[in-house]
């Protein structure tokens, strides 16, 4: 038995993955129109999109009476499995057989994959689910809107709302991928105008499984702010660790990029941090109305936002079609940018022409302990309301190249 | 940066050193015997971690009797899977058995994640063991002073049972020649299945260990097995005393890693075992291959 065997075997072991793919095509102006939801139906994000996007798109899809131009309205799930290249591959595919429009897209490497699919086949991609600034900044295109939140948008929300309370020193927890580096330079900015600074930020690898020393350094410094600027199961384990060696007590914890079915992981773990999201079930009578349709759907459970604005972009998507009488991408695309709108997910909301960024208010929120909450799930506290001129990037710093 | 700092900072990676050193002693033990790379063994660890957090959900387990019990459980369940399966692999190819025991991580960890879901379950530190403990130059989480404890009293009972009891030298003759100690009258079968076992048993225990720490997902053995794999690889294939010691130590290192250069911290350990391969390839405790 040789070692190096055994070592270019464990190699091997590792590389064991590879996507398929395959793309006949039809099209007819009778046949239906598919809208591909385009998600992850079994991996980590599953709860906070997966089963449930689909459920709202088809949702919307009944509200609006099943047909649009005289066509049936089919959706279509499809489980991109968080890779770029799968998600590419399978929306390629659904364009091809009669998809004219792709919603979802969580995270954010399938959201970019996605995006230069409608690009390249003129179809129209709504992402809900991906969060980074990119899709509206640097891989902008005509066929792709960015619709419930990014980067830009929680530091903008969550950072300024806990600047302005006078919290000047920041310690960042930041993994060390593109989402962590701009979420970090995106608060920077974003705290900036109150006088408050990181005076420390810890980058480490995604997948890190002890931050034990982080939080030490993290306690050692006497920050008044621990941002822990990561996404799953880093989080969990860092916001772990943060109670732990009890920072809790000595610093406000805020959490950068948080959905409602995450309280699930730990309810006790999460009380009294702060996050900031584009929508909450239990805010307002319309929000409340709709979410008891999608509970009724879903054994009980309570929608996230990215659930609720799969729901309003797929609405507002059929409308526009029934509008100009067509599905073409262009006349769609025409018929949206610049249109402002209100509905039970987005208020006071923009289809913003010049960088496909759909902006709206944003809001932050206190996660209550279980004693403080009065009904399953109802784990927020609206804390405050960030305009949407404000939260989301002005179009004056667009890095969008505009090009169409 | 204060003494007192470093000091507290030593002792985290001693508390995430307790982590690697129990799984790569499992690894060990199991290699040490069945000549198989266990690729499966960071499902088990996972599986001891679910063990723990559905022991308290339904059956109001606390955590003191999950350390006992979740490991008895993951064990047999890791025994069914070496008499009924692993058994068939005796003598093939090496590739063949952590080929097969990768397969059985992928069924594993997805069957976990239809029951469980992706994202983790809470476990939250015992009551009586959270807060912090005054080590008279500082304060330092109590729950985390019990895992090195732990971990350092199993790995001694571990060391002491493999290379130091009578039991043990049975197990080590059976790997050297099973057919010499089979005239002898042991059933080498039932000690293999039983080392297996043991082995299984140790992955769990740190599932356990990490419930409370540690997000309780499917995917939670994934990052772990890796950095163990390298530590098992730089103590020597096999070697008991190599796995515990280079657990500690690697873990001291990757601590003092993420103080001074975090972007490092997580590379540190394959780049110790790249070092380790090309002067020392057969470990720093490890002898090298006879045959």
């Amino acid at each position: 038995m040789r070692l190096s065997r055994i070592v270019s075997a464990t190699c091997a072991a590792i590389l064991l993955c590879a996507p398929l793919s395959a793309a006949p095509a039809t099209a007819a102006d009778t046949a239906p129109i598919h809208i591909a939801v385009i998600t992850d139906m079994s991996g980590v994000y599953a709860s906070i999109s997966g089963q449930g996007a689909v459920e709202a798109t088809k949702m919307a899809v009944e509200d609006f009476g099943g047909k649009v131009l005289g066509r049936e309205i089919i959706v279509d799930t499809v489980d991109h499995q968080n890779s770029g290249p799968t998600a590419e591959a399978k929306a390629r595919e659904e364009f091809d057989n009669g998809a004219e429009l792709a919603v979802d897209l969580t995270n954010s490497a399938t959201a970019l994959a996605v995006a230069a699919v409608a690009k390249d086949k003129h179809k129209i991609a709504i992402v809900s689910g991906g969060g980074t600034s990119a899709l509206t900044g640097a891989n902008c295109n005509k066929y792709t809107y960015h619709y419930a939140y990014d980067t830009y948008a929680l530091a903008h929300s969550e950072g300024v709302s806990v600047a302005k309370t006078g919290l000047k020193t920041w310690y960042g927890i930041v993994p060390d991928y593109a989402f962590g580096k701009s979420m970090l330079s995106d608060f920077t900015d974003a705290i900036a105008p109150f006088g408050a600074t990181f005076v420390h930020a810890d980058t480490m690898p995604l997948g890190t499984t002890d931050f034990s020393s982080y939080m030490l350094a993290a306690k050692n410094a006497h920050p008044q702010v621990l941002a822990l600027l990561n996404a799953g199961a880093d989080t969990v384990n860092s916001m772990k660790a943060a109670k732990e060696f009890g920072l809790d007590k000595q610093m406000k914890i805020v959490v950068g990029l948080f959905f409602l079915p995450q309280v699930d992981t730990d309810p006790s773990l999460w009380a009294g941090a702060k996050v900031a999201d584009s929508w909450y079930w239990n805010q307002t009578p319309e929000a409340r109305k709709w979410a008891d349709r999608y509970s009724a759907r879903m054994n009980g459970a309570r929608p996230g936002s990215i659930q609720a604005a799969d729901y309003s972009s797929t609405m507002q998507w059929l409308k526009a079609v029934k509008a100009v009488g067509s599905v073409d991408a262009d006349k769609v695309v025409a018929y949206l940018d610049g249109r402002k709108f209100s509905d039970f997910y987005a208020q006071n909301a923009e289809w913003r022409a010049r960088d496909h960024s759909v902006v709206h208010d944003m809001y932050v929120y206190d996660i209550l302990p279980q004693s403080q909450v009065k009904e399953k799930d109802a784990w927020y506290k609206l804390v405050d309301t960030i305009p949407a001129s404000q939260a989301f990037r002005p179009v004056a710093t667009s890095t969008c190249d505009k090009t169409w | 940066m204060s003494m007192d700092y470093i000091a507290s900072q030593l002792f985290n990676g001693l508390a995430s050193g307790a982590f690697y050193a129990l799984l790569a002693l499992g690894l060990s033990v199991i290699f040490g015997t069945l000549r198989i790379i266990n690729f499966a063994h960071g499902a088990m660890y996972m599986l001891g971690a679910f063990a723990t957090y559905y022991g308290a959900q339904y059956l109001h387990l606390n955590f003191f009797v999950a350390l006992i019990l979740a490991p008895l459980v993951v064990a047999l369940l890791g025994m069914l899977f070496e008499a009924l399966l692993l058994r068939r692999l005796q003598g093939a190819d090496p590739v063949y058995g952590l080929l097969f025991t990768f397969a059985a991580t992928l069924v594993v960890v997805n069957l976990v994640r239809l029951v469980a879901g992706a994202m983790g379950s809470p476990y939250n530190i015992p009551d009586a063991l959270s807060g912090a403990t005054n080590l008279g130059f500082t304060l330092y989480p109590t729950y985390k002073l019990f895992v090195i404890v732990v971990s350092v009293i199993v790995c001694g009972l571990i060391w002491w049972f493999v290379e130091r009891s009578m039991t043990g030298a049975r197990i080590r003759a059976a790997t050297e020649n099973p057919v010499l100690v089979r005239a002898l009258g042991i059933n080498t079968r039932r000690l293999v299945t039983l080392t297996f076992g043991l082995g299984v048993a140790i992955a769990a225990l740190a599932g356990v260990l990490a419930a409370p720490t540690t997000n309780v997902a499917p995917s939670m053995g994934d990052d772990i097995i890796i950095y163990t794999f390298a530590i098992v690889v730089i103590g020597g294939l096999g070697s008991i005393t190599g796995s515990i010691l280079m657990g500690f130590a690697l873990g001291v290192l990757q601590t003092l890693g993420a103080v001074y250069y975090p972007p490092i911290a997580t590379t540190l350990i394959f780049i110790v075992m790249v070092a380790v391969i090309a002067l020392r390839p057969s470990g720093l405790f490890g002898r090298p291959e006879l045959s």
